[in-house]
């Protein structure tokens, strides 16, 4: 991974330094409220519903052993011993005294960990397939190109003050698991002709009150030009984006008030105009230079054991239970010999994304004696190693299984994205952990999770959409009406190439009522499911209705809300 | 009133339009109009963020005296883009934020901006430690910012 240099650690120290200064001066009264709002939102901090948060990245999902152990430490230094890995690639502490907050930008300095534009309107931490550099389907490691993006946008001069926040993934797979068309610019790798990398760019993605598919702006883009082209979009979005209206602000208001042509062309003429230089070959190989593949020199660790003449375990043969996690939560890695494990952060009863200092140091120990020290975080708020050894399976089965980390519900409708709601975010309209842990209870057995097979279930707690529910399977939205939760449920949404808009599946349904809608989207699934169809594939070619009528049919009128509620 | 050049404070030698001593700086039309009155005149050129680098002439360019970007609030953003493009079309003048605010100076320095008449309350012998907070920077997204003397 990439491996930070004198002057990248020079920039987080000045930095921290600064935000130190910053703090002080807003607690001596001479740095105003307003301003240093901002301050803090670029620096990752959050005023939340009953304390602050703060909220560090981890660039494009990538985590180093030594990284987890200092979020782990920060954990239990300064928050309630848990971190809340979002859906961007985050990693949120919600209980820090704001009089820490420099130490702790200075403790995550020392393993090259930040939260500078995690937060406030400019471009966010660079987001992308938590698979790559393992995954099968890999066209090429789309790090080395996010690593140059990340650096591009650290601290732009120009673009610290956007109209709104801006959010860039990227995918170098044949497989898009980054979600790029609901981003502010979507990058899809591919080779020219002539085996150059090039990148498809999408742009006007979102989720939030407006919820927009990104369009294609440049069909193949050369990546030697990629900093100079997002440049190119960054100042036209800069210069006409909207200011007067925070929900008329994002690039996507501004791609579909001009229409996707005149975009482009505002954006070729900086791009021509602007003279930027081109990435060097130079600077490409170094970037390259830190994502080779460091998991083929270790060798499994059962080798090593026997190498070191440890006694070799003596365990009773894997059963029934492990071979379902091998079967849920591995998948294959581009090495035969070699498999990628998932781990879930979704057990029952847990909150979604969330985990305990005493894990990440046991996790972080675990990544070092069989994955080579690195960890990965994906958008679906979950972890996984992605280099293991096939033979090292069950004893690294064995030791997340003691640890509670082995729950084989990876991409099952319990495998759900949920936002904190009402329990940690101060816009909340409802809570939604309460009602994941309902649905969670109503539909926990993991057999018959595993019949059902892969839905995305994605909950948000306001219009907001930091749950992405508008990409869900089944999204759910909640809704307040006079004091009360109410929760919308869309159908049919989707986050990867086959981007979609969930449709709604009718009027709002109450709180107590969620988990048992569910399951009735579920059974109506499994009745009208054809051999081999998947839930999504289900409602696509079925459509909404037939869910519809299930869900409302023995509804009586209480438990659904009269008036109807937007979307 | 003074104000921050090259990171050094001065004497601020112009006025906006409407009081005061020295020199003046107007909008566009009117800086228009008295160029096109008398060629001798030499005025500074006020944009506001909404105005077009791109609707300026390269005579605008080479009679404006300073070109003064006003930054109406702390996270108005359009004046780093403006200064960006000013120095691309090679206008090698002073170009001027009003209403600048300490924490913003160094990337605003970075996109080409040298001479700061700070907002209201900003205390300019502090502003000028803000210079030094930050030199580190990726040399992807643009210049160096000038070495401190
Ligand atoms: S969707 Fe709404 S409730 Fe949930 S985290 Fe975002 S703003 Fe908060």
């Amino acid at each position: 991974m990439y491996q930070y240099g004198k002057n990248d650690r020079k920039l987080l120290a000045e930095r921290a330094r600064q935000f130190g200064g910053q703090v002080t001066r807003f607690q001596d009264g001479a740095l105003d409220a307003g301003h240093f709002q901002h301050l803090r939102l670029r620096n990752g901090l959050y005023q939340q519903r009953h304390a602050h948060m703060l909220r560090v990245a981890i660039p494009y999902g990538v985590l180093s052993s030594a990284q987890l152990r200092k979020l782990a430490e920060i954990a239990r230094d300064f928050d309630r011993g848990f971190g809340h890995f979002t859906t961007r690639q985050n990693i949120q502490f919600n209980w820090p005294e704001l009089a820490d907050v420099p130490e702790i930008l200075a403790r995550l300095a020392e393993v090259g960990m930040h939260a500078i534009q995690t937060s406030g309107n400019c471009v966010r931490n660079i987001t992308a397939d938590h698979l790559a550099g393992a995954a099968g389907d890999e066209i090429e490691d789309p790090r080395p190109w996010c690593e140059l993006i990340r650096q591009w946008s650290t601290l732009h001069p120009e673009f610290n003050w956007l109209p709104r926040k801006f959010k860039i993934a990227v995918s170098g797979a044949r497989a898009d698991r980054a979600a790029v068309r609901w981003h502010d610019i979507g990058l899809r790798l591919h080779h020219d002709a002539a085996g150059r990398t090039h990148f498809r760019v999408l742009v006007g993605g979102g989720m939030g009150r407006t919820p927009v598919i990104g369009k294609v702006i440049r069909e193949s883009l050369d990546g030697a030009d990629l900093p100079a082209y997002l440049q190119a979009i960054l100042r036209v979005y800069n210069l006409y984006g909207r200011r007067d209206h925070k929900y008329r602000s994002r690039i996507k208001i501004l791609v579909n008030d001009l229409g996707i042509d005149a975009f482009r062309e505002k954006v070729d003429a900086v791009w021509r105009d602007a003279r930027a230089p081109r990435l060097g070959e130079a600077e490409i190989a170094r970037a390259k230079s830190f994502f080779t593949a460091p998991f083929f020199t270790a060798p499994p660790k059962k080798q090593k054991d026997r190498a070191n003449k440890k006694a070799p375990h003596v365990l009773p043969a894997a059963g029934a239970e492990f071979l379902r996690w091998r079967a849920r939560n591995t998948e294959a890695h581009r090495d035969p010999n070699m498999r990628i494990v998932h781990i879930s952060l979704k057990a029952p009863g847990a909150p979604p994304g969330d985990l305990d200092a005493a894990r990440m140091d046991a996790l972080a120990q675990i990544a070092d004696d069989y994955a080579g020290g690195e960890i990965r975080v994906s958008h679906l708020q979950n972890l996984a190693l992605p280099h293991v050894h096939a033979e090292d399976l069950t004893e690294l089965w064995r030791a997340l299984h003691r640890l509670h980390l082995a729950t084989p519900n990876i991409g099952t409708l319990n495998d759900m994205i949920c936002c904190p709601g009402m329990d940690y975010c101060s816009l909340a309209n409802t809570s939604t952990i309460p009602i994941a842990k309902q649905i969670n209870a109503r539909i926990g057995d993991l057999d018959r999770l595993c019949d059902i097979g892969e839905v995305q279930l994605k909950m948000s707690g306001c219009m907001n959409a930091c749950g992405h529910h508008h990409a869900g399977h089944i999204g759910i939205l909640g809704v307040d009406k006079k004091g009360e939760e109410w929760f919308q449920i869309t159908l049919g949404g989707s986050a990867g190439d086959d981007a979609r808009i969930g449709e709604r599946l009718g009027p709002a349904i109450a709180r107590a009522r969620v988990a048992e809608c569910i399951e009735k989207l579920l059974e109506t699934y499994l009745e009208l499911r054809s051999p081999g169809e998947k839930f999504l594939e289900c409602v696509r070619r079925a459509g909404v209705a037939p869910f519809r009528e299930r869900v409302y049919a023995d509804h009586q009128k209480p438990q659904t809300h009269p008036e109807p509620v937007a979307a | 009133m003074r104000i921050i050049k090259n990171r050094k404070l001065i004497r601020n030698r112009w006025r906006l339009d409407g009081g005061g001593d020295g020199r003046v700086i107007l909008p566009l039309a009117r800086f228009r109009e008295l160029r096109a009155a008398s060629s001798a005149a030499r005025a500074g050129l006020l944009l506001a963020p909404e105005d077009e680098i791109a609707s300026l002439a390269d005579a605008d360019l080479t009679a404006a005296g300073l070109i003064a970007l006003e930054f109406g609030s702390f996270n108005e953003g359009r004046g780093y883009s403006q200064a960006v493009e000013l120095r691309r079309r090679g206008f090698r003048g002073e170009i001027r934020a009003l209403g600048a605010h300490r924490d913003n100076l160094p990337l605003m320095e970075r996109c080409g901006i040298d001479a700061y008449q700070l907002a209201d309350g900003e205390d300019p012998e502090a502003a000028l430690a803000a210079f030094s907070e930050i030199t580190a920077y990726y040399p992807l997204n643009g210049n160096a910012p000038p070495r401190a003397e």
